[in-house]
């Protein structure tokens, strides 16, 4: 999203500098956002000065022209009327009084447009405010007048008014050339042109000489469909002074559009047009290039399978929704405009949604949640919703809001989560029924023994042994198998928890449960948070194991110490046992796998599984290395609180 | 004493360990969680017996057929006559839920099957309910 608007803005940027114009950037409220370094420089004042700003207070030469209008619309009238139909609005010429570099005034003439820009050819972004200096051709224009005014007078004159009339022919010959601009002369009557400037000359690479009682569409620079268009504006009355457009074909093949000024006027003995071009081109481009820029926008947003939609930061009304927006939620975008989510939600819950939106502000920060469950046409939706707040010129301007639809993930999820309690509850039921012959097994062994020893021989009581031992350890990995799964539902219920008192707890335990020979040595460890009883059953499963697969060892050592790392707390227990080989470590804390035989090492194989079971549930981590016979260490790592 | 029970097995190997110790002497065992409840409340087959003689402790099983031991447990102590007897819950493993739910609906301790003698004793004096030992005891 992010990426798009920031492609739009360069666009904006590479387009308006493609020619070297004036122009200022105004925000939808009309004050200054940007300037172009032209106007800046014709202004002789800095982007610093200006922005913020309203036109007039930044340059001062617009305050008799900005609201007041001087035969016409004035410059904020043209912007409003930019702003509120959307459409590209040119001013007739303004004439103002400039400071020029060497702080002196002078007379200037410029043409004002003013271009809206638009985000998703909805929401107003910003409006160009272009100006394009026509003070030569203005001067020119008004010297011709003046001079054919003079002319006209000429039969009654004398030699002073000669003389004037010659010096403003020289004048105006020389202005005539002198314009940047592409000026001819055309006859009424017949559409002959009588004389054409330089710069008319150099844009259709031709000499003068050529253009000398000709019509422009004998010499083939316009077609004739659009040179008749043409004549009819000219003709047209009320159109004078108006902008009219013409297609010029230049040496290349290649069209270019012009609007055309134009006067009539008397030129010896018939009378004249003169046409003053300027090219539109580049401008045409541009605004084409800006229209399909949000064409192509609204195409990529309407035609994304995720729901997109925006709010205005000033009073989190809707202002955007895309087609896969409009479909979820079975309202169009228009339904949607100028509502706010009071209109959808109830109102405890329409307040929480504005008081996150308006924090997304505060903490200039993207947010991602889910939501749900939401009524729509097609039942009951989940959304996962991840709304992002936009600055324009550090002031919010708007919450654009994308959301998935996960219905069908959350569907699976409760199907998941429902299957593990039906799971856990045959688990539960079968690790129950399984119990009763077990008990009846050793039950009933035990009063074999209890009753009838004297009676076996020896190996008759060597198999009751072996019926008993077995069927205990057959209890043990059933209890094993209990915990394991309910680990699985059980809430944490995280404390401070003192490392040191709950280790001699632990030890405790361990000598009470388990007969070792084992040097247990623990160095002073750090608090951590945890859940107690969780963690003492690691510790325990931990320390149980270092001396299980140290006692065949003639010196069993066990250690445990700590340390804090990368925000962690390490535990960490190692002996100086069997160890094992590297080679089957993926293996180590999976249920019911085992690394030694059975007769090697007694043990059921849940006991790591539930380790790591609590460990990654603390969201911390366990692992171990080691080398076969040469002990093993087992680390536990947790987040320091 | 009264004994509710549906596992023949189980059954046995309680009573067995009761014996050993003298403390079976009038034990009564009952098969399943509907007729401890005729039992208790005098009702259907036991209509006749006398409601105020009774049991000195109840060991209660609570994975039944038909009328489970929670739901007996519930009779029990929601009924001014019977909530003062002394109730043992029998499970078969530390780590069931439904003790918890036990002592949430008043039980008063719970035993580890197989009932061994030491599991029995801490049970009782859990209740601090010497007498009984004392009364039975050599």
């Amino acid at each position: 999203m992010k990426d798009l608007t920031e492609t739009i803005n360069i666009d904006f940027q590479q387009l308006l500098e493609t020619e070297p114009v004036c122009y200022v950037i105004l925000s939808p409220d009309f004050s200054i956002v940007g300037a172009s370094n032209a106007m800046l420089e014709k202004a002789g004042t800095k982007k610093q000065l200006v922005t913020g700003k309203s036109l007039p207070e930044a340059f001062d030469f617009y305050k008799d022209v900005y609201s007041a209008a001087s035969g016409g619309v004035s410059v904020l009238e043209s912007i409003q009327q930019a702003s509120v139909t959307g459409q590209v609005q040119e001013m007739p010429v303004l004439k103002l009084d400039i400071k020029n570099t060497s702080n002196h005034r002078c007379e200037s003439y410029w043409k004002i447009s003013h271009i809206p820009v638009t985000f998703a050819q909805k929401q107003l972004l910003c409006i160009i405010h272009k100006v394009e200096d026509v003070t030569e051709l203005e001067l020119a224009r008004r010297e011709a007048a003046h001079y054919f005014q003079l002319k006209s007078e000429l039969e009654a004159t004398d030699d002073m008014r000669i003389r004037k009339l010659k010096e403003s022919e020289v004048r105006f010959m020389k202005l005539f050339d002198l314009c940047p601009a592409p000026v001819f002369l055309m006859k009424v009557a017949d559409f002959q042109l009588v004389m054409v400037n330089d710069a008319f000359c150099n844009l259709l690479q031709a000499e003068k000489t050529l253009f000398s009682s000709k019509s422009l569409i004998e010499l083939g620079f316009v077609e004739l469909s659009d040179f008749e268009a043409f004549l009819g504006k000219l003709n047209h009355p009320g159109d004078e002074g108006q902008d009219i457009e013409l297609s010029i074909k230049m040496a290349s093949g290649e069209f270019r559009r012009y609007s055309v000024t134009f006067e009539i006027t008397q030129f010896g003995d018939s009378l004249c047009y003169l046409v003053v071009m300027h090219d539109i081109t580049n401008r045409i481009k541009a605004e084409e290039h800006l229209l399909s820029s949000n064409k192509f926008l609204d195409t990529v947003l309407d035609n994304l399978p995720g729901i997109v939609f925006v709010k205005n930061a000033a009073d989190l009304q809707f202002v955007y929704l895309n087609k896969a927006g409009e479909d979820f939620f079975g309202v169009t975008l228009a339904d949607l405009k100028g509502k706010n989510c009071f209109n959808f939600y109830t109102d405890e819950q329409a307040a929480k949604i504005l008081e996150e939106e308006q924090n997304l502000f505060k903490d200039n920060c993207v947010t991602e949640f889910e939501e749900g469950p939401l009524r729509t046409l097609d039942g009951e939706k989940w959304l996962q919703t991840k709304k992002i707040p936009v600055f324009e010129n550090n002031t919010p301007a708007f919450v654009v809001c994308i959301s998935q639809d996960i219905s069908e993930k959350k569907k699976q999820q409760d199907a998941i989560l429902s299957l593990n309690k039906e799971l856990e509850a045959f688990s539960y039921s079968v690790s129950h029924d399984l119990r009763a012959p077990l008990r009846a097994v050793t039950g009933y062994a035990q009063m074999l023994r209890e009753d009838y020893s004297d009676i076996l021989d020896a190996e008759g009581n060597r198999l009751l042994r072996t019926i008993s031992e077995n069927a205990e350890k057959m209890g043990k990995l059933i209890d094993n198998l209990l915990t394991f799964s309910r680990l699985g539902r059980k809430e944490l219920s995280l404390r401070d928890t003192d490392m040191n008192e709950l280790m001699q707890q632990v030890m405790r335990e361990i000598n009470r449960t388990t007969p070792h020979k084992a040097k247990i040595t623990v160095a002073n460890l750090q608090s951590v948070k945890s859940d107690p009883d969780l963690l003492a059953r690691v510790m325990f499963n931990l320390i149980e194991n270092a001396i299980k697969y140290s006692s065949k060892k003639a010196n069993p050592l066990v250690e445990i110490n700590s340390y804090t790392a990368d925000g962690q707390v390490v535990f960490c227990i190692a002996d100086n046992g069997a160890g094992f080989n590297m080679k089957y470590y993926d293996k180590l804390f999976g249920v019911f796998q085992r690394l030694h035989a059975v007769d090697e090492f007694d043990g059921s194989g849940v006991g790591l599984a539930i380790v790591q079971r609590i460990v990654s549930k603390h969201g911390g981590r366990v692992w171990a290395k080691s080398k076969l016979d040469e002990g093993a260490t087992f680390c536990v790592a947790l987040p320091a609180n | 004493m009264l004994l509710v029970e549906d596992n023949p097995h189980d059954a046995e190997l309680t009573i067995r360990a009761l014996k050993k110790k003298n403390l079976a002497n009038e034990i009564v065992h009952l098969k399943d969680g509907a007729e401890a409840l005729e039992y208790i409340f005098c009702t259907g087959r036991y209509k006749e017996r006398d409601i105020r003689s009774k049991p000195k402790a109840i060991l209660l099983d609570l994975k039944m057929p038909k009328v489970n031991g929670i739901e007996v447990l519930k009779a029990i102590k929601g009924d001014d006559r019977t909530k003062a007897i002394p109730v043992i819950v029998l499970t078969s493993s530390n780590e069931d839920p439904d003790v918890r739910t036990c002592y949430e609906m008043g039980v008063n301790s719970y035993i580890v099957k197989p009932v061994g003698f030491e599991n029995f004793i801490k049970a009782v004096s859990d209740l601090g309910f010497y007498w009984l030992l004392l009364n039975h005891l050599p």
